[in-house]
């Protein structure tokens, strides 16, 4: 099931996204930007429901964030909000917001639009057969990764969980992740592993990675963070 | 109030349209989050912080419209459009307007919970 991030300070809408989209999605809830900053940087969130005023931003301001940044500027953005006046539709929809919705929204109709832009971004989620970052690139359909030098690629020998461990945090530049968030990623959150595990996974991956390695950097105290972007 | 607003009405097309757990968990975020944002509107008008004025009337005017509570979406909607060019008296009025008609919804939403039980 798709996954559906609202971002809303009015704790009076989230029973009706809660029921107007039950059965559509997985819906995680935001009161604030720095609250969805913080799901955005643990989840794959397919959609987001965005507010215009929010207690610390501005959802049009945050809109822009979104799109400048190359993990989160493909998932569609519909603003939910009570400003219903032309200027500030048009200037949603100029900062790529797929849809603008008013409130009080009608439950099918938000359902439907929601929906819609699911589908759609569903469908060119699974065209994407592999992924840059720096000079790496990830072949999705193979769990394979190459680095691109001066003599061509090179195929990396990585295992599964190092694919998937270098994975999200490529897909996450410059967030710094919890071992626990990368556990649940990687892992799932059923299972037991060890922090020191996923430190011995960073360390090979390293090693493999050979001339790239500083991509990953150790966040003491913290966890993990991908720098791929800054340095290249 | 002015005009006729039905708030148990209101609450009851909540229910059509959500189903009762729904009217009953937003009538009682009503109850318990309002007031707060209503004395919140009152100090940014006695402090004349305009920027607090136009996002509390936002805030609640929101929330207003998407319970189908139109006397007090209407009231907040006049303040976040306006209220920049009003002056202080006629704030405090329109915040008391908004207090007055609270405290008569919440009358009828209390009622509301209590035939639920």
């Amino acid at each position: 099931m798709p996954t559906v991030l609202a971002v809303d300070d009015s704790r009076e809408i989230h029973p009706f996204l809660k029921t107007a989209l039950s059965q559509t999605c997985s819906l995680l809830l935001a009161g604030s930007l720095k609250e969805a900053e913080e799901i955005l940087a643990k989840n794959e969130v397919h959609l987001i429901l965005l507010d215009v005023s929010l207690p610390d931003g501005s959802g049009f301001d945050f809109c822009t964030t979104l799109q400048s940044q190359d993990s989160t500027q493909k998932i569609p953005v519909i603003f939910l909000t009570g400003k219903v006046g032309v200027g500030d539709k048009v200037l949603g929809l100029a900062l790529g917001a797929e849809d603008y919705v008013t409130k009080p929204f009608d439950v099918l109709e938000l359902r439907a639009r929601v929906e819609s832009k699911l589908k759609k971004f569903l469908y060119y989620a699974k065209e994407e057969t592999y992924f840059q970052r720096g000079s790496l690139k990830f072949e999705l359909s193979t769990y394979s990764i190459y680095l691109n030098e001066n003599n061509g690629n090179q195929k990396l020998n990585m295992t599964p969980i190092e694919f998937k461990l270098l994975l999200k945090l490529a897909r996450s530049p410059g967030y710094v992740l919890s071992r626990e968030q990368l556990i649940d990623s990687v892992w799932g959150d059923s299972v037991y592993i060890e922090d020191r595990s996923v430190d011995r996974h960073i360390s090979s991956i390293r090693k493999k990675l050979g001339t790239c390695s500083s991509y990953i950097r150790t966040v003491p105290g913290l966890g993990y963070q991908f720098l791929a972007e800054q340095q290249h | 109030m002015e005009g006729q607003f039905d708030a148990i009405q209101s609450v009851k097309s909540i229910e059509t349209n959500y189903g009762p757990q729904v009217a009953r968990e937003v009538v009682q975020i009503f109850l318990s989050d309002y007031p707060g944002k209503i004395a919140k509107l009152k100090t940014a008008i006695e402090q004349g912080n305009a920027e607090g004025i136009r996002f509390t009337a936002h805030d609640i005017k929101s929330g207003t419209l998407s319970m189908g509570i139109k006397p007090m979406s209407t009231v907040c909607e006049t303040i976040e459009r306006d209220g920049s060019k009003m002056d202080r008296e006629k704030l405090q009025q329109l915040a008391q307007q908004l207090e007055n008609d609270y405290n008569e919804i919440s009358r009828s939403y209390g009622e509301y919970l209590n035939i639920q039980h």
